[in-house]
């Protein structure tokens, strides 16, 4: 009995060395990635919208000086308008897509959703069957422990296995899409900048159009008001460009090191990368509160 | 504009943002000597100016994504693929159960343990059913 107890107790050792990357880490940093990207999703920031803000300030006054009375859907250009939604919807699927992917990952490296639980009864039955064997309650609990353990060791060792290969396998697509968003990113931070613009030339048409006291201090506040909003989306953008470099940092120091440091290694490294996506993902939640 | 590059496309709209500030850095300077009707011609222009510039930036997006199309399909194969990975995983579980409560049957029948034969069955149907009810 004792050379069985050693067998599992080995067995049990080189189960849970099994492959290098550390559930856990990986656990917290794909959770903290998905959260942050849900933030940035969350956002409702919509190129479309700042297209029609531009749009109808555009024909608000004409050359004149007169404020020509039109329907604010005259104001849009059907081409251009198409082309904005379209993007909007581009933006969707990148941004869906690596939230769904880090999600995947959270779920596939949380070590309770398929954490192994012999059906208890049946080892116990096994074992204590006491016509055949002659086994203390004390050792068939010690022993049912033993194999839950060693199952979930062998589980959690294929686990770190298969989620090391899939995190080589998609680290150069899962960069490349990084690059691509934190490029679309700087884009949408220009148009929306150009928003902020938009509403200076605006305000100072009215501005010098209005004779009344009252009239003034009204354009002033909402001047006021809307370049406050668009700031704030725009400081939101500039956050999200730097949690995807955060995110892309960390999936690479799995990708880089993952087969070849150890656990404790994999989890100093990873849990910078995770502290940092966490913080910009708080940072993010504080200026939509702003909005 | 097909044979135009994201890349280009953005530096068009650079370019012309950067003639929209070139304006309106000339309109502030010289803010007195500029009638109230050609302050609102001016602005009107940068305004179309910028106008331009976020329409190539968002031409240059649609392009860039449409671009990367493979690189997307990559993540959503792996995403597809840790599915997998879960449901292979909760297959060995059952498998594992399966197999103790068939070890506990055939212990119950050596040992003529009429109770435990009845219950072991009992445990294997469940599993059986289980899996013939997610499979549906």
């Amino acid at each position: 009995m004792k050379s069985v107890y050693k067998i599992l107790i080995y067995l049990f050792f080189v189960a849970s060395t099994l492959g290098c990357v550390n559930l856990k880490a990986v656990n917290d940093y794909s959770k903290s990635s998905k959260e942050t990207i849900q933030e940035f999703n969350n956002s409702n920031i919509l190129l479309t919208d700042s297209y029609k803000h531009q749009a109808i300030y555009n024909c608000m006054f004409d050359d004149s000086g007169v404020i020509p009375i039109l329907n604010e859907t005259d104001c849009y250009d059907k081409k251009a308008l198409v082309s904005y939604k379209k993007s909007d919807s581009l933006i969707s699927v990148v941004n869906t897509v690596l939230e769904k992917y880090f999600q995947a990952l959270e779920e596939f490296s949380r070590n309770e959703s398929n954490s192994f639980e012999l059906s208890s009864d049946n080892i116990r039955g096994i074992l204590s069957d006491s016509t055949e064997f002659n086994i203390s309650t004390e050792k068939i609990d010690a022993a049912g422990g033993l194999v839950n353990k060693l199952t979930n060791a062998a589980l959690s060792g294929y686990k770190k296995q298969q989620l090391a290969l899939i995190i080589t396998d998609t680290h150069h697509d899962l960069e490349k899409v990084i690059e691509l968003n934190q490029q679309i990113m700087i884009d949408i931070k220009k148009i929306l900048s150009n928003s902020i613009k938009t509403n200076g030339n605006l305000y100072q048409n009215i501005y010098s159009n209005t004779n009344s006291y009252a009239e003034k201090v009204y354009a002033t506040k909402s001047f006021i008001n809307e370049n406050n909003q668009w700031n704030a989306k725009i400081e939101v953008v500039e956050k999200y460009i730097k949690a995807l470099s955060e995110i892309s940092g960390g999936h690479k120091e799995l990708f880089d090191k993952g087969k070849n440091l150890k656990t404790r290694d994999i989890v100093k490294y990873i849990a910078r990368y995770t502290t940092k996506i966490s913080e910009i993902k708080n940072e993010i939640r504080k200026l939509k509160s702003n909005e | 504009m097909s044979n135009i590059t994201p890349e280009q496309l953005r530096i068009i709209a650079d370019l012309l943002d950067d003639s929209a500030n070139a304006i309106n850095r000339y309109q502030t300077e010289n803010f007195t000597n500029i009638s109230s009707i050609d302050h609102i011609r001016i602005n009107n222009r940068e305004i179309e100016i910028m106008l331009h510039a976020n329409r190539l930036r968002v031409e240059a997006i649609i392009l860039s994504v449409e671009n990367s199309i493979e690189f997307i399909q990559g993540i959503n194969d792996a995403i597809q693929r840790i599915k997998d990975t879960i449901s292979t995983i909760e297959s060995i579980e059952k498998i594992i159960n399966l197999a103790t409560s068939v070890v506990a049957l055939g212990l119950s029948i050596v040992t003529s343990n009429i109770d435990n034969v009845k219950s072991s069955i009992d445990d294997i149907a469940d599993i059986i059913s289980d899996d013939n009810e997610e499979e549906s």
